[in-house]
C-alpha cells in the first residue's frame, strides 16, 4: 500500500492521472491521511468548492490485511459546511478493496471545465476517468444498479447522489457495502459536496486478482490479530450490545440520563423512545426476515449492523443507526420505526449526512414549516433535496442554512455543524469536544479523554477544577453557534430563580436547571459580554484574512482560532495548549 | 392487588415481543430504603456475579449510578438497568467510570429518600414498608433476566396490560377488562409464564 493516485480534474486535455510514491505521506493511513494532505496541501483560506480544495480517500493502514474490522474509509477536505478542515468517515467494502490494489489514498484536485459526470474505474490494470452523463442525475441505489450491470457484484463503489452535484453543504459520500447497497457513508461536513464540485459521480474499484496484504512477520501479526478479535469478542459492548442491538443500543441509556435531544434539542428525553429503541428495531427486524446483527465489510468481527425490512418483508435500507434514529426520530419527535427507515433509506439514496438532516428537518418544524412529529411531511421535506427544489436546496444546505432562512434561535450547530446525539447539557464532557474540535459539533473527534485520562498531549485533571465538568455550555449565540467562551468555576454557578425564562432546559423536569454565572456584571449570562464579544469580532475579522492571526489572537479568538489553526495544520500541542485554554480558563496576556 | 396469568407455548415468537415491556417500564414491589443492590438480588433475583459484571449502567431517577449501595428505593423511584453501552458516552455512563467527571453534573449522589418515607413515619407500618418502583431493564439485561422476571410477575395499571396484550396479539384476559370497566385505575399482577419445551 505505497501508492497514491492524483486526479487531476481540472488538467487542460481532460483528467489527468498520476501514480506517485507515497513519499513524505508513507507510514500514516486514514484520517492521519487525509488530514495530513490536506493540512499540507489545501489552502486554509481557499473557496471549498473551489479548484484549490482537495478531496483525500484513504483507508486504515491495516485495511485489506487479515487484521479484524479493519475496512474504515476515510474522507478529508476542507468542508464547505464549516469552512474548517474535516475528515469523515465510513465503513463498507471500498477501504478494503483499495487496500489489496496497494493504494494508500486518491486525491481529487482542481477543478473541471464545464459540467462533466465522471465515472472513475481502478483495478489491477490502472485508473480510467471517463464522462459518462447517463449516470447524471442517479440517486445511489439506482446508480449501483447501472454500475452493478456493467461491472458485477464484487467491485465497490464510492459515490454521491444527487445532494453532492447539486453541491449541497450536508451531501455525503456513500460506500457500498458486501451486498452492494450504497448504505455506508462518509456522513458530516459536507464532503459529498466537493466530490460533486470535482465532477466526480462515482468511483468503482475493483481488486479481481489481488491478494490480501501479507505482514512482514506473519507469525508476530496472526498472534496479534488473534487477542485483538478475541478481545473484541470478550467484550460486553464489541461482543453483546452491539452486535445484538446496533449503535441504537444506546438510545434508551442516554434518553434515561436526560441527554437525548428531543424537539430540536427543547427536552432531553423522549417518551417514545421505546418504541424506536435498539432492542425494538432488533426486534422488528427479525420477525420481518431481515438481519439484527451483520457486517458492512468482510472481516468485521464486531457486526453493529444488520438488514431492516418494510411491513412486507421486502429490503428498505440497513439498520438504522443510532444516530439516524435519534436525528430523525426523537429530535423530529417522530416515534414511528419504519418513517425513520424510509427516512434513512432516501438520506443514503440522495446522499445526505442523517445526523444533519435529522437537525435540519427539526429546525424546521421549529420554524413551523412542520409539526413535530409529522412523519410523513418529514419524508416529503427530505424527498425535496432529491427533486432540486428551493426549499430541498435550502434542506440540503443543513440546519443552519434553514434557520437563518427562517429567523429561527434554536439552531443546535458548533461552527455551522449540527449537533450529534448527545445534549452537552446534560453530558457536559461531551459538550468541550463539540466546541473544541476544529471540526464543528463531532462525538468522534476532539478527543478530550486523550487530556483528561489518557495524559496524551498533556494532562488536564478533572477533580482538579480544570477538568470539562467547569467549561459550561452557554446557550446559542444569536447566530445559533454554541460558544463556550467564557470559564465558570462550578462554585460560582447558581440556579437561576423560578420564573425567570431561560432556553434550552435538558428535561421537561428542570426547566429552570440552566446553570448561570453568579456575578456583579449587569449582563445577561447567555449573552456573549461586550468585551469577549470584541475579542470574538476581533478573531473573526482576522479569519477573514486582513492581516495574518499571530498565536495570541488566535487564543484570543477562541473557536474561530481553533478552526484557524489547525487549518494551517498546526501540531497536536499548539491544539492541546488552546484546549487548555477553553477547557481551563486561562486567559493569553496580550 | 390482583394476580393474572398469561400462558404462552414454547418457543412462541411473542414472548419476544412481551419482553418489550420490559424496556418502557414496569411496577415492582420493593421495601423502602432498600438499596439498587438489595432490590436486584431480593427482588429481581440477580446473582452477585451477574450484578457485578453485566449491570454495569444503572439509574435512578434519571441519573447515573456509581455507587449501587447508597442509591436507596423510594415509592415512586425509576430504576434502569443496563450491560455495558458502546461509544464514549456509553462509556461515561458506566458505573465507577473513570470519565464520570464528564456527566457529574447528572450523577446521583447516593441520596436516598428512606428518611422521609421511612417505617417509623407512617401510620400504618406494615404498609409503610412495601413501595412500588418503576423498573426499565434494556439491552441484553433485558433479553437473559427478562423472560425469569416476566414469569414471576410484574406491576401494571390495567390499561397498560391491555395495550400489551394488543401488542402481542392475544385477547385480553376478562380479568383485566373487568378492571377497565369498573373506571377503576386498577393496579395487576401480571406474570407471562412461557411452558417448557
Ligand atoms: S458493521 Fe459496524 S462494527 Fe462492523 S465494520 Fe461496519 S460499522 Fe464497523
Amino acid at each position: 500500500m505505497d501508492t497514491i493516485i492524483r486526479i487531476d480534474v481540472g488538467a487542460a486535455k481532460g483528467p489527468k492521472v498520476t501514480k506517485e510514491a507515497a513519499g513524505k505521506y508513507a507510514g500514516i493511513g486514514g484520517r492521519a491521511l487525509t488530514s495530513t494532505v490536506v493540512a499540507a496541501e489545501v489552502p486554509p483560506l481557499c473557496h471549498a468548492l473551489g479548484p484549490e480544495n482537495k478531496l483525500v480517500i484513504a483507508p486504515g493502514l491495516l485495511s485489506g490485511t487479515a487484521a479484524g474490522n479493519s475496512g474504515r474509509l476515510s474522507i478529508g477536505c476542507k468542508s464547505p459546511l464549516t469552512g474548517g478542515i474535516k475528515e469523515s468517515n465510513a465503513g463498507g467494502q471500498a477501504a478494503q478493496v483499495l487496500a489489496r490494489l496497494g493504494i494508500a489514498g486518491i486525491i481529487l484536485e482542481g477543478a473541471p471545465a464545464g459540467t462533466p459526470c465522471y465515472l472513475v474505474t481502478i483495478d489491477k490494470d490502472g485508473v480510467k476517468v471517463a464522462d459518462d452523463q447517463s449516470l447524471k442525475g442517479l440517486g445511489n441505489y439506482a446508480l449501483i444498479d447501472v454500475l452493478k450491470k456493467r461491472f458485477g457484484e464484487k467491485v465497490a463503489v464510492i459515490s454521491i447522489g444527487q445532494a453532492g452535484e447539486m453541491r449541497l453543504p450536508a451531501a455525503s459520500i456513500a460506500c457500498t457495502d458486501m451486498e452492494m447497497h450504497p448504505t455506508r457513508h462518509a456522513g458530516r461536513g459536507g464532503v459529498g459536496a466537493v466530490m460533486g464540485s470535482k465532477g466526480v459521480k462515482a468511483i468503482a474499484i475493483n481488486d479481481e486478482g489481488c491478494k490480501t496484504r501479507e505482514p512482514k512477520n506473519p507469525e508476530a501479526f496472526k498472534a496479534a490479530n488473534k487477542v485483538w478479535i478475541e478481545g473484541l469478542k470478550k467484550h460486553p459492548v464489541t461482543g453483546g450490545g452491539l452486535p445484538s442491538f446496533g449503535t441504537n443500543v444506546l438510545s434508551n441509556i442516554i434518553n434515561e440520563a436526560g441527554g437525548f435531544p428531543t424537539n430540536n434539542f427543547k427536552t432531553g428525553q423522549f417518551a417514545g423512545v421505546s418504541k424506536i429503541s435498539g432492542e425494538t428495531c432488533a426486534a422488528l427486524e427479525t420477525k420481518r426476515g431481515g438481519l439484527a446483527t451483520h457486517g458492512c465489510h468482510r472481516g468485521c468481527v464486531i457486526q453493529c449492523s444488520g438488514i431492516y425490512n418494510d411491513a412486507e418483508g421486502n429490503y428498505l435500507t440497513k439498520q438504522p443507526e443510532y444516530e439516524t434514529v435519534w436525528a430523525h426520530g426523537a429530535n423530529c419527535g417522530i416515534d414511528d420505526m419504519d418513517a425513520i427507515a424510509m427516512l434513512d433509506r432516501l438520506d443514503d439514496d440522495i446522499g445526505l449526512d442523517t445526523i444533519e438532516m435529522g437537525a435540519t428537518v427539526a429546525v424546521a418544524m421549529e420554524a413551523g414549516l412542520l409539526k413535530f412529529g409529522d412523519a410523513k411531511g418529514a419524508i416529503e421535506l427530505i424527498k425535496e433535496i432529491g427533486k432540486g427544489t428551493p426549499l430541498g436546496r435550502l434542506v440540503g444546505s443543513g440546519a443552519g442554512a434553514m434557520g437563518r432562512a427562517y429567523g429561527i434561535e434554536r439552531i443546535p450547530v458548533v461552527k455551522n455543524q449540527a449537533m450529534p446525539a448527545y445534549d452537552p447539557r446534560a453530558i457536559m464532557g461531551i459538550g468541550v469536544t463539540y466546541a473544541t474540535t476544529p471540526m464543528g459539533a463531532d462525538h468522534t473527534a476532539g478527543y478530550a479523554i486523550a487530556t483528561n485520562i489518557l495524559k496524551v498531549g498533556g494532562y488536564v485533571d478533572p477533580p482538579q477544577g480544570r477538568g470539562p465538568d467547569r467549561a459550561v455550555a452557554q446557550p446559542p449565540d444569536r447566530d445559533g453557534s454554541h460558544r463556550f467562551h467564557r470559564h465558570v468555576p462550578l462554585h460560582r454557578l447558581r440556579r437561576p430563580r423560578p420564573g425567570r425564562h431561560l432556553p434550552g432546559p435538558h428535561r421537561p423536569d428542570q426547566r429552570h436547571a440552566w446553570p448561570v454565572p453568579h456575578r456583579r456584571r449587569r449582563h445577561r449570562p447567555w449573552q456573549v459580554h461586550p468585551q469577549d464579544r470584541a475579542r470574538l469580532q476581533q478573531g473573526c475579522r482576522l479569519h477573514q484574512g486582513r492581516r495574518p492571526p499571530s498565536d495570541v489572537d488566535e487564543a484570543r479568538s477562541g473557536s474561530a482560532a481553533q478552526r484557524d489553526l489547525h487549518h494551517r495544520g498546526r501540531g497536536t500541542r499548539q491544539s492541546v495548549q488552546l484546549v487548555g485554554f477553553l477547557i481551563g480558563g486561562r486567559r493569553a496576556r496580550s | 392487588m390482583r394476580d393474572l396469568e398469561i400462558a404462552l407455548p414454547a418457543g412462541d415468537p411473542r414472548r419476544e415481543e412481551a419482553l418489550a415491556v420490559l424496556q418502557a417500564g414496569f411496577g415492582m414491589e420493593a421495601r423502602v430504603g432498600m438499596s439498587a443492590r438489595e432490590f436486584m438480588r431480593e427482588v429481581l433475583l440477580f446473582t452477585d456475579d451477574y450484578i457485578e459484571n453485566v449491570i454495569s449502567t444503572v439509574f435512578l431517577d434519571d441519573k447515573p449510578v456509581d455507587d449501587i449501595d447508597r442509591a436507596l428505593l423510594a415509592e415512586g423511584s425509576r430504576l434502569a438497568l443496563s450491560a455495558a453501552m458502546p461509544g464514549l458516552v456509553g462509556a461515561i455512563m458506566r458505573r465507577g467510570s473513570p470519565y464520570a467527571s464528564f456527566r457529574e453534573a447528572i450523577t446521583h449522589r447516593g441520596e436516598g429518600h428512606a428518611g422521609a418515607d421511612s417505617p417509623e413515619s407512617g401510620p400504618d407500618k406494615e404498609e409503610a414498608t412495601t413501595i412500588i418502583v418503576t423498573v426499565k431493564m434494556f439491552n441484553s439485561v433485558m433479553r437473559d433476566r427478562g423472560p425469569g422476571v416476566l414469569a414471576r410477575g410484574i406491576v401494571l395499571a390495567s390499561g397498560r396490560a391491555v395495550e400489551l396484550c394488543d401488542a402481542i396479539g392475544i385477547d385480553t384476559p376478562p380479568g383485566i377488562s373487568q378492571g377497565l370497566d369498573s373506571g377503576e385505575a386498577n393496579l395487576l399482577r401480571l406474570s407471562i409464564v412461557v411452558s417448557p419445551a
